[in-house]
């Protein structure tokens, strides 16, 4: 229960949305060479990071040496020191977003991280059951700051990436998006190469995806979406209530519906494996009841 | 695992993983997959499903993407490299408060990554067909740019590189910014002398320039006989008036072609490069000066169909007459006409015959359009031309 009373620390009743305090905040995120918290009042200058710090961009938003990432780690501390609980601002909201939001704070909609955890931990079992089936899971994130963590997630889980522009008509019109520059076949090189179709689409930011969403739904594969509350999380397969603006809020998500699909990847090699093994002992066996 | 009580209510109340498997089980069957077959057992969970085999398959592009990626994942492998001598000059930004609590935002992006400037490197790819041809895949400027950009941040790592960098950047340099670089720098001879040689419109000027008191002589005569003009006698002493070096060298000069001005031009020229062997400080006075471009002016050619290289013959009259009109022209210039007619290749035809006449004083040219051969009786004629 250590998550829920910190939450509730933070959030005092429901009417006050305390802040956490800076010196806090910076224990609990794990950027490289943040310094110590200073016991006295925290100054511009004890927050700045160290010279040192800066010389590299920051590639790890999230140290995963401390504690690994996965959908059986994921409490709701967590996703509050992401910032995932940050909605937009209350007079851009998608009135159906209505049943994720907590409140309103400063102009802000907060999103209720009770729900989001739930969303996402249905997100994390689709995508494991996808990946014990050996289906393709194929990672959409088009923001610039996106592209290295949706490259990193699909790296993970032996997905697909889209990390630059979603090319309209690559579900639609396969032919010719993918077949392009696809090799052609080594047995017939006239015939037109075989394309593929991805069998989930993990979306990071549906917003600005709106052809993405559409194929997907005329071609009947699942989406799973980032749905701040700005965007009708309707129009998704499995929405999770969450802020799509923050890089590090985004990375976390991606991370850890990549580590489920990994853990699916990897129960379907066992998985085929004990096959093989069991066929290979039911031979034997055989072979031994004819003797 | 510390879960609320509501939180587990909920996750319950979803029962996402048995519903999801048994939608999943139907779902996969129903759907027109590329290569599964059409059965309905649970085997067929664990039947070989084939898959792109990149990446980035549905980027569209994944030849470059991919390479985008291997790139940045080397960089990101030896960020941390040092070698012997750090060459790279960081500019440190403001730094961005990493707390987003305290800072309310209105649907602006937050990005927490910091940028940091690097010194361009002066290393030369493969250009952009070269490019594109060796890795098998059409590369558009952009595309091209952005890998380069990626082969910049490498190359920017400190020297000497790891290994398996220099064998990806070796790849991509461009062959011949390996010649250029042996190029030999140019040196005073062994008796003090540097050498240049200018050129200015028809002329040619070989200079050598050496330490000592301030003459100049050229084609073996002082400067004040060879050139009479004191506007040529002051281009060749511009160099070195403008260094502030009139009386420190002597300018031994071998000119010839063209005219006076070509030669004085081309001395200063020649003179102009030869105080940079001297002294490379010097480089920015001479260029504001003059004394290093050469002047591409020539001589512009004759072109056929006009008097001059620019200028062309006055306007010329089309007259389409017919013949008859035309007697009292051809009666004046009857012995051109007859060259002329000779010469035309239009007039193969009788219908069509072009008869161009041309004065040499005021060269008008009329062009008769058709010849029209008229039945007309003896009497007509007589009057005609007896009008």
């Amino acid at each position: 229960m250590a998550s829920r009373t910190l939450y509730q620390a933070l959030a005092g009743t429901r009417k006050q949305l305390v802040v956490a305090p800076r010196t806090w905040m910076r224990t609990l995120s794990t950027a490289q060479g943040t310094p110590a918290a200073p016991e006295s009042a925290p100054t511009l200058e004890s927050l700045v990071p160290p010279t040192d710090a800066l010389k590299k961009p920051i590639r790890r938003t999230i140290n995963e040496t401390v504690e690994p990432i996965t959908p059986y780690n994921m409490t709701i501390a967590k996703l509050l020191a992401a910032g995932l609980h940050l909605g937009h601002s209350t007079s851009l909201w998608e009135p159906a977003t209505l049943p994720f939001i907590f409140g309103t704070r400063e102009g802000l909609s907060i999103i209720n991280l009770e729900q989001t955890l739930v969303y996402l931990r249905r997100a994390c079992n689709v995508a494991r059951e996808i990946a014990v089936r050996g289906g393709t899971i194929l990672f959409v994130g088009t923001r610039p700051g996106f592209q290295d963590l949706t490259i990193d997630a699909a790296r993970q889980c032996e997905g697909y990436h889209v990390s630059g522009k979603w090319i309209p008509g690559t579900l639609t019109n396969a032919h010719q998006v993918l077949g392009r520059h696809a090799p052609p076949d080594p047995e017939d090189p006239g015939r037109a190469p075989k394309t593929y179709k991805p069998d989930l689409i993990v979306l990071l930011n549906p917003l600005e995806n709106k052809i993405a969403i559409s194929e997907a739904q005329l071609h009947k594969i699942p989406i799973i979406a980032i749905t701040d509350t700005d965007y009708d999380p309707r129009r998704v397969t499995y929405p999770i209530p969450a802020n799509d603006d923050s890089i590090r809020g985004v990375e976390l998500i991606a991370k850890v519906i990549s580590s489920a699909a990994k853990d699916g990847v990897f129960r379907r090699k066992h998985m085929l494996d004990q096959k093989v093994k069991e066929t290979k002992f039911n031979r034997n066996e055989n072979n031994f009841s004819r003797r | 695992m510390a879960t609320s009580v509501l939180v587990r209510r909920g996750l319950m109340a979803l029962n996402p993983a048995r519903s999801t498997v048994t939608r999943w089980a139907v779902q996969s069957q129903m759907r027109a997959s590329t290569l599964q077959a059409n059965t309905a057992t649970t085997d067929d969970v664990f039947a070989y499903r084939e898959k792109p085999s990149s990446l980035s398959y549905f980027t569209g592009n994944f030849k470059y993407n991919d390479l985008l990626i291997e790139l940045d994942i080397l960089h990101k492998k030896y960020a941390d490299w040092k070698g012997d001598s750090p060459k790279i000059e960081v500019v440190i930004p403001e730094a961005s408060l990493p707390s987003e609590l305290a800072t309310p935002k209105n649907g602006v992006n937050t990005v927490e990554i910091v940028e940091l400037e690097v010194e361009p490197a002066s290393h030369a790819w493969k250009l952009r067909e070269k490019m594109s041809e060796m890795l098998g895949i059409p590369l558009k400027t952009s595309q091209w740019r952005k890998i380069v950009g990626q082969l910049n941040q490498l190359a920017s790592l400190p020297a000497p590189h790891p290994p398996a960098v220099e064998l990806v950047l070796q790849q991509y340099s461009r062959f011949d910014a390996a010649q250029q670089q042996t190029a030999k720098p140019k040196t005073l001879d062994d008796l003090g002398r540097a050498y240049a040689a200018g050129r200015r419109k028809e002329s040619s000027a070989r200079c050598w320039v050496v330490e000592g008191e301030g003459k100049v002589l050229v084609n073996g005569e002082s400067l004040e006989t060879y050139f009479k003009r004191p506007v040529d006698r002051d281009e060749v002493t511009l160099p070195l008036k403008v260094t502030e070096n009139s009386d420190k060298f002597n300018i031994w000069v071998s000119v010839n072609g063209g005219g006076t001005t070509g030669q004085a031009q081309a001395i200063k020229l020649g003179v102009g490069k030869a105080l940079l062997t001297h002294n490379m400080e010097w480089k920015p006075l001479l260029r504001e000066a003059g004394c290093i471009t050469r002047d591409p002016r020539v001589v512009e050619r004759k072109k056929e169909g006009q008097r001059k290289a620019r200028a062309r013959y006055t306007w010329y009259v089309i007259l389409p007459l017919r013949i008859y009109e035309a007697r009292e022209y051809l009666f004046y210039y009857v012995c051109v006409f007859f060259f002329s007619l000779k010469k035309t290749t239009l007039g193969s035809s009788v219908k069509n015959l072009y008869i161009i006449l041309t004065t040499k004083k005021i060269r008008t040219i009329i062009i008769i359009s058709s010849i029209q051969k008229q039945k007309r009786t003896k009497e007509q004629k007589r009057a005609m031309w007896f009008k």
